[in-house]
């Protein structure tokens, strides 16, 4: 039954596509963040669904008439990325099918997420279209979650989240961090989205919403999900306007919330602050130390996959009931998950996939930032420009803090955030071309039919 | 069962949105001047 209700939306979806050849791209971002196939229990297994709808995309997007065509410099620095890392594969220490499995995945998430998405994502619609979407694919993991949680059912490693894969938005730290990152997001679509509205069932959808995100981050306790909750909270006590009121209510509902949580969850937060303490935030202390001398030797890193020739042993101390410390045993880890996005791309790919990394990471972030000086003092009726930056620059913050204690570097959805954000600066900048054009004497102006479709201004 | 409440409920929502993407006319191709001449009599969007 699950199969069949999957095979029709998906239909459904694709359909759309003879309409609208966009859609297509839309069917595919859906595809790649639900993971169809995994859901399904017998149609879809095996089948290379994303591969075929990608295909499709691109022959869909050679029909469609509003491409974007404009390059960003970030999206150079993808096409780089990702010769660096096919460079980093072919020399990879462990040069076996699963380094290039790995590669597989993660060229098709930079160049269809990073280059490819942008030129689809050519006006407001599209961009708030995918947004949208990116929120309701995160949802379907984080509300299933969510009702777990609040049924009883959380738990490290206890939370089975609508698939039992611990991959993709199906991870625990990846979906505590990806379901916080939304959440500006939500309230800009709520706020702006002529595609949302506002009324009482989009208000309630949004607060269920949020619940979920929340609730997601106590089921799977994964403390990179409470990292990324105090830098939203961070980010939004800065730009609030007023900053004591906004601390009294933070101080209350912590001291609201901290009562109802559960004791599992309330101690594995604290080892946050003791990272020696605990196994596995010492595993993950240890093996970025590993990673740190590693590159010493190996300078353009291992190649993907290089985790599993990791090897180090630590001393763990073990306590008694009074929290003295009776002694130290010696802990052996091999083959270790790197636990963070940074030390996954220094060990895998070396110094210079870092410098790549953190540059189109940090490019895009910076132009957010500046289309946010430039659009700050707009009229009303485009202050949508500023909030849709502000909420992608949010979202890619806490995505990058969250990134600093899980490994999302090849995840798609940071490809697909960053993907809006290009998209975002790009219509304005496609706006601002079509001011200063109209601002020029009538003599100087181009004739109509080579104006370009996106300089409509507003909705 | 709570999956499969949240994959309806989830399902059925992006089918409004794809439903509203296809009838209601993307604003920006009103204001194109390559937009056909029946995207300007259509409904303008609510919200």
């Amino acid at each position: 039954m699950r199969d069949i209700f999957i095979f029709l939306c998906l239909i459904g979806m694709a359909s759309a596509a003879l309409w609208k050849p966009w859609l297509m791209t839309f069917t595919y971002l859906y595809t790649d963040l639900i993971q169809p196939q995994r859901l399904s229990y017998y149609l879809f297994r095996g089948v290379p669904l994303s591969l075929i709808i990608a295909i499709a995309a691109v022959l869909f997007f050679i029909a469609d008439r509003k491409k974007n065509l404009r390059i960003n410099i970030v999206q150079v620095l993808f096409v780089l990325f990702v010769l660096w890392f096919t460079f980093t594969t072919s020399r990879a220490l462990i040069p076996d099918a699963r380094a290039w499995f790995k590669w597989d995945a993660a060229w098709k998430a930079v160049i269809f997420g990073g280059v490819f998405l942008p030129m689809v994502l050519s006006t407001r619609r599209r961009i708030e279209a995918a947004v949208l979407l990116t929120v309701l694919c995160v949802a379907l993991v984080s509300t299933s979650g969510a009702m777990k949680t609040l049924s009883g059912g959380g738990g490290y490693k206890e939370l089975k989240m609508i698939v039992d894969v611990n991959k993709g938005l199906y991870e625990s730290s990846t979906i505590g961090a990806v379901s916080v990152a939304i959440i500006p997001l939500m309230l800009y679509l709520f706020n702006h989205s002529p595609l949302v509205g506002k009324n009482i069932w989009t208000r309630i959808a949004l607060v269920g919403l949020i619940a979920s995100s929340l609730l997601i981050v106590v089921g799977t306790e994964a403390r990179t999900g409470l990292v990324c909750l105090v830098a939203m909270v961070l980010m939004y006590f800065v730009r609030s306007r007023s900053k004591a009121l906004f601390a009294v209510g933070i101080v209350v509902a912590t001291a609201i919330a901290i009562p109802v949580l559960p004791q599992s969850f309330k101690d594995r937060m604290l080892t946050i602050a003791a990272p020696d303490e605990e196994i596995s935030a010492a595993t993950r202390t240890n093996v970025w130390h590993w990673t740190l001398n590693f590159v010493k030797d190996h300078p353009f890193g291992g190649g993907f996959e290089v985790n599993r020739i990791t090897h180090f042993e630590f001393q763990l101390p073990v306590r008694g009931p009074d929290g003295t410390v009776l002694r130290e045993r010696t802990v052996v880890e091999k083959a270790r998950a790197f636990h963070s996005s940074y030390f996954e791309v220094l060990a895998e790919h070396g110094w210079i996939g870092l410098a790549l990394y953190v540059s189109f990471l940090g490019g895009t972030l910076i132009q957010l930032g500046a289309m946010m000086r430039r659009t700050a003092r707009d009229p009303p009726e485009e202050r949508w420009r500023y909030d849709l930056a502000q909420a992608l620059f949010r979202a890619t913050m806490i995505y990058a803090v969250g990134g600093v204690f899980v490994g999302l570097a090849t995840q798609t959805t940071l490809y697909m955030l960053l993907a809006m954000g290009l998209a975002t600066m790009q219509t304005d900048a496609t706006r601002r071309e079509a001011l200063a054009r109209a601002a020029r004497p009538a003599w100087r102006r181009p004739s109509a039919l080579g104006t370009p479709a996106g300089l409509a201004v507003g909705t | 069962m709570l999956d499969n409440l949240a994959l309806f409920f989830v399902h059925a929502s992006l089918g409004i949105l794809v439903y509203r993407l296809i009838t209601r006319p993307d604003p920006e191709d009103l204001a194109s001047p390559r937009a056909k001449p029946i995207d300007r009599f259509a409904r303008r969007p609510r919200g």
